[in-house]
């Protein structure tokens, strides 16, 4: 390939990588470095494929990988959205309530976030 | 010049790439990731908006700027149009009536200095780690300049009936899913013709969609779930509403009791940060210039104690601005700091209740008004 065309081919891709948002709002924010303290991301194991098809349909993963409840904390969570319409038969209850409880049980306060103490 | 048929081909699935990404985002996600926050904002979730303000930010300026005051929703921020946005007020009043933007704009503005703070806020510093939410720490709070109608006005105009006790909010907001219930408060009739305000301007600017413009309900000295945003209708009523964000949320029950019975968060618990100096940080030998901000609610700050000792001993700090209103009052003290010396600071604040910071706030299920005493320790340079 031509170095012109190597350079048009590069030019086309940045302006079709800018049209994903996220990735304008990163530019247009001047890359901030924002404090993001929790994953963005389910961890691994059985009920990991629901939590992303239930749960992160009305809110991103942090809002569960930042609480950290014991079994009875996330059967109260979990009956409340199903009472609010996530749809969850007994058995995906049973998965879903058996992964959080075992992944996101209680622990010790882990450091805070940067800048909030 | 011609482009080879590979680059072309591998340029359009790019462009289709991103073109999906984007479309198999919902709305309420691409705009929350469209509109990045402030670098001086946590983002404790993405969407809905959760974002803390950070300690440092908090202690740069008295009034807390939009672009870096915490951010807290329930559902996604709502799409509105102002040109078809109306307020209705209706329940028991002589006259129901419709106000359009322009009509509330028109009439004379008034104007509170108020703290906002989220009734979680410290939530996630409370010594157990169960509590359901987001695990906010110190800087879901913010001091603001708000502007907008007096509601007392606005009830005046549609004349409230004898046996009305109560007044219902309801903003536009939504869950993606139609089965939660919609995020619906209400005030005593009393605190709506004493101080609330309906404001449509934040900070001398027109009030954001993100902090519930065109128009949000404030509650002065109330936590941040009174005051209602996106509210399109006000509703006079004998009771208070019975909605689920106020009839099982926002209550001070203790873990395995019914939230119905146990009393509801309303007014803001007397509090303090320590903005200046940050925690964990080195500070030079000498004097020490240390501050921040206390507030409280009805009953204002009217006094603010340092200690240099990690709690053995207290001193009065200097408190500036009054204890009337509800404002945050920033205080200042100064202190020596010896090299190499490690020195933990403390600062509690009072309230004109008697009620002073707890070393430790009681729990609560929900964690809710953590106002337990800060604490920052600086290091003395060599």
């Amino acid at each position: 390939m031509a170095p012109r065309d190597r350079r048009l081919l590069l030019a086309l891709t940045v302006v079709a990588l800018l049209a994903i948002p996220p990735v304008t709002a990163l530019f247009a924010a001047g890359t901030p470095k924002l404090a993001r303290p929790y994953p963005d991301k389910l961890a691994a194991g059985s009920g990991q494929a629901l939590g992303e098809q239930r749960c992160v349909m009305c809110h991103n993963a942090t809002l569960i990988t930042q609480q950290h409840k014991d079994s009875a904390g996330w059967a109260r969570t979990i009956g409340t959205m199903k009472t609010w319409g996530t749809p969850l038969d007994s058995a995906e209850t049973d998965t879903l309530l058996r992964w959080l409880a075992a992944t996101y049980g209680p622990r010790p306060r882990a450091n805070a976030a940067p800048g909030s103490r | 010049m011609s482009l080879p048929r590979r680059a072309f081909l591998r340029t359009g699935a790019l462009a289709a790439g991103a073109a999906w990404v984007a479309s198999a985002l919902p709305p309420f996600a691409r705009d929350a990731l469209t509109a990045l926050p402030s670098p001086d904002l946590i983002v404790r979730n993405e969407w809905p908006e959760h974002w803390e303000t950070s300690v440092a930010a908090l202690g740069r300026s008295v009034i807390t700027p939009e672009d870096r005051f915490f951010v807290r929703t329930h559902f996604p921020v709502p799409e509105i149009d102002e040109r078809a946005w109306r307020l209705e007020v209706t329940g028991l009043v002589e006259r129901p009536h419709t106000f359009t933007l322009a009509e509330l704009r028109a009439q004379p503005l008034v104007k509170r200095t108020a703290v906002l703070e989220c009734a979680g806020n410290g939530r996630g510093l409370f010594p157990s780690a169960t509590t359901s939410g987001t695990q906010w720490e110190r800087g879901a709070v913010g001091n603001g300049d708000w502007s907008g109608v007096a509601l007392k006005s606005v009830l005046e105009r549609a004349g409230v009936k004898e046996g009305a006790a109560h007044v219902w909010f309801e903003g536009v907001d939504e869950a993606p899913l139609p089965g939660p219930p919609k995020f619906l408060r209400s005030i005593p009739l009393d605190k709506a013709q004493d101080d609330a305000l309906l404001a449509h301007t934040m900070n001398g600017a027109k009030l954001t969609r993100r902090h519930g413009g065109p128009l949000r309900l404030v509650v002065p000295g109330w936590y941040g779930m009174a005051w209602s945003k996106w509210v399109t209708r006000i509703r006079v009523e004998k009771e208070p509403s019975d909605n689920h964000f106020m009839a099982r949320s926002y209550r001070y029950n203790v873990a395995g009791t019914a939230p119905a019975g146990a009393p509801p968060v309303e007014t803001l618990r007397v509090k303090s940060l320590i903005t200046t100096p940050l925690n964990d940080t080195q500070v030079r030998a000498g004097r020490l210039v240390v501050q921040g901000f206390a507030w409280a609610g009805p009953s204002g700050v009217t006094r603010l104690e340092l200690s240099a000792d990690d709690g053995q001993t207290w001193a009065d700090a200097r408190l500036d601005g009054t204890k009337d209103g509800y404002a945050w009052r920033p205080w200042r003290a100064e202190i020596d700091v010896r090299p190499s010396q490690q020195v933990a600071l403390r600062a509690r604040a009072s309230d004109g209740n008697g009620d002073t910071q707890p070393e430790q706030a009681t729990a609560n299920a929900s964690g809710y008004a953590n106002n337990s005493i800060h604490r920052v320790v600086v290091h003395g340079a060599a």
